[in-house]
């Protein structure tokens, strides 16, 4: 079993009878979670999924083709139907296609309704892009799908991406898309209680995406060419300053759990070796942005989360390479140096362990 | 049998496990309370060395390919030689029992195909790009042999198949063509392993004889898609063979290995095919009611396929 892994319904039942709260027998709990979770292996559900998907395409198709669909209103008319009905219906199935089914209705809606509301002359207000945004949070709410939760999760983030992108603020979004992040994966969990528990992974999923996101754009933008130095530096500036922000307090809770007082020797050298990471990260924020991601998805017992941030860093990486505002050499001495600090820390731990 | 009081503690399950407020509270509380001090010191040793020597790695590469123009080209073939020699040499004293030596070694047979290329770069030796992967694919079966490993046979399959793709690409052979001879690369790699892992402790995963058989399937499914939607530009082999080849995986690993995966890849390359036949000739005749009717076609399909598949795999868990 992988250290990562959460604890088990057992487990956290055999904590709550050791603290004397109330719960139910074992046969009476295996009866209530005998439904939950059970069903179609995952890759029946993907088959079942593509083909809700393509179907879906293919209904929508015929259905605009048959009945002329042209004009950016019917489009927004038609979309709004379409997202409601398939909200309804997906709380009524049952199985994994009528499931998936509904679920491609309603993204084929939203395409339909991003169409008309950001149509006409470019680029769109921020106001339009708010408009969407919120269109999604309210689905986030309404459809009760941990896919579509997070899709509209991450859609609701980029369209609050393309308001700070008309408003010419996109720096506003990494400070944005951190404190929702730490926000969601740092409460408490009662903070999340029914109606809200099915909630949780979903959109920390989804506004995980985005804060990886918001790490590479500097990357992108600069890589592409497509903004001034000014906006890429002030971009890269504020994802610095989130990834420290993000990695003080993912740190600050791991070394919490460790009980290692930062006032002591091996907090002073891990303070010091964080406070380096960080200030390397002005260069490449994407680093520390991925440790705190790690660092979170390890308090959380996450291990998708684990490597969803892995992941990130990776990604960061090859796009960093192309940034062509740094040279080569400025990037290999960052990376290796980083590199180095973390292998340092590891051994001031073993030593530590050692004594 | 599924034991439901082993699946995660998750908040969505928690919500459903009818305890009371306090309870609840407590429950939901735990469920997000992060590993104890000892699981933690283990995870954070492990992730800063493979964080701090994947980052040392990349500022090397960075450093290289700052320098590379710079280099002699004795200096690039013998980085690359270093390379494979380094792996090689890091993998024997780990022993190919290991982990760590299987994963050193397939790092030597991957970096071997980097010495290859590089060699090629240098000199300009003219050679094709298939005969750069066959002879990588030659280089590395000794490699692949000997460290037993399904992550390298999966790594050695894929350079044959690109060779075959390649050969393909440089002698203008038809489409369809080279799509059977890779459906047939892959095939016949799951046949091997289908027995090898019958007989060696190392290769009994499904997932190396999952993974060709996916491949091959793939690999056939592209000639009898592209016939469908254009015969006059491709051979009629493609739709009967993927039909024959995909009826028989859905039967045999339903029938007689119990691979549920691989059927539903099967069903899904044969409802892919039946759709697209059906669907081609109902939009060419009817138009947008043919989307229509295309999308309904597929709706009758998939529900039938999951029937089918939900009850096998009811009848394999019970």
């Amino acid at each position: 079993m992988t250290p990562l892994a959460p604890l088990t319904v057992r487990e956290v039942r055999a904590r709550l009878e050791a603290e004397r709260l109330p719960v139910p027998p074992e046969d009476a709990l295996a009866a209530a979670l005998a439904g939950a979770g059970a069903g179609a292996p995952w890759y029946v559900r993907a088959l079942a999924g593509a083909g809700g998907w393509v179907a879906a395409a293919f209904l929508a198709a015929g259905f605009a083709l048959l009945f002329r669909l042209q004009h950016r209103a019917t489009f927004g008319a038609a979309g709004l139907v379409a997202c409601a009905a398939a909200t309804a219906s997906r709380r009524v199935a049952r199985g994994p296609f009528a499931a998936q089914l509904a679920l491609a209705v309603s993204l084929a809606g939203q395409a339909l309704l991003a169409d008309a509301v950001l149509g006409g002359p470019w680029p769109p207000t921020p106001a339009r892009f708010l408009a969407l945004a919120g269109i999604e949070v309210v689905l986030v709410a309404a459809f009760a799908d941990p896919v579509h939760r997070l899709l509209s999760t991450v859609l609701a983030a980029a369209f609050g991406f393309g308001a700070a992108w008309a408003a010419d603020s996109t720096a506003a979004f990494p400070v944005a898309a951190g404190a929702a992040l730490l926000a969601v994966w740092t409460a408490r969990g009662r903070a999340f209680r029914p109606p809200l528990a099915d909630l949780r992974r979903p959109v920390g999923y989804g506004l995980a995406l985005a804060f990886a996101a918001a790490f590479l754009w500097p990357a992108v933008e600069a890589a592409g060419g497509v903004a001034s130095a000014q906006r890429v530096t002030a971009d890269r500036t504020a994802a610095a300053g989130t990834a420290a922000v993000a990695l003080g307090i993912a740190g600050t809770r791991a070394f919490a759990r460790l009980r290692v007082p930062f006032s002591t020797g091996p907090g002073t050298i891990a303070l010091l070796g964080g406070a380096a990471v960080v200030a390397l990260g002005t260069e490449a924020p994407g680093v520390p942005g991925a440790l705190a991601l790690v660092a979170l998805a390890v308090e959380a017992r996450e291990p998708l989360l684990f490597a969803l941030g892995a992941a990130a860093g990776a990604s960061y990486l090859g796009w960093w390479y192309y940034d062509l505002s740094t040279t080569l050499l400025v990037k290999s001495g960052v990376l290796a140096a980083s590199g180095l600090l973390l292998l340092a820390l590891r051994w001031a731990a073993l030593r530590r362990r050692a004594a | 049998m599924r034991d439901p009081l082993a699946s995660p503690a998750r908040h969505e399950t928690l919500a459903r496990a009818g305890l009371d407020r306090a309870a609840l509270d407590r429950a939901l509380d735990l469920a997000v309370e992060g590993p104890d001090r000892v699981t933690w010191a283990r995870i954070l040793d492990r992730t800063l060395l493979a964080a701090g020597a994947a980052l040392v790695v990349a500022g090397v590469v960075c450093f290289f390919a700052y320098n590379w123009h710079a280099l002699p080209r004795l200096g690039k073939l013998g980085l690359a030689g270093a390379g494979v020699a380094a792996a090689t040499l890091v993998a024997l004293p780990l022993g190919l029992d290991r982990l760590a030596g299987k994963i050193a070694l397939s790092a030597a047979a991957v970096l071997a195909g980097v010495l290859l290329a590089v060699f090629g770069q240098v000199y300009q030796t003219g050679a094709d790009a298939w005969q750069l992967f066959a002879t990588w694919a030659a280089v590395a079966l000794p490699w692949a042999i000997a460290a037993g490993f399904p992550a390298l046979w999966a790594i050695w399959f894929a350079v044959g198949g690109v060779a075959i793709a390649a050969f393909g690409d440089a002698e203008a052979l038809p489409g369809a063509d080279v799509a059977c001879l890779l459906a047939s690369w892959f095939g016949a790699g799951w046949l091997a392993f289908e027995r090898l892992g019958r007989r060696f402790a190392s290769l009994a995963g499904r997932a190396l004889p999952r993974l060709l058989a996916a491949a091959a399937l793939a690999a056939a499914l592209a000639p009898a898609l592209a016939f469908v939607a254009d015969p006059s530009r491709d051979t009629a082999i493609g739709p009967p063979a993927l039909t024959i080849l995909a009826g028989f995986w859905a039967w045999y690993h339903a029938a007689r290995r119990r691979d549920l995966l691989l059927v539903t890849a099967a069903v899904a390359a044969l409802v892919a095919l039946a759709t697209a036949a059906v669907g081609h000739a109902l939009v060419e005749r009817l138009d947008e009611v043919g989307l229509l009717a295309t999308g309904a076609l597929l709706v009758a399909e998939i529900a039938a396929a999951l029937r089918w598949l939900l009850h096998l795999h009811r009848a394999e868990a019970a």
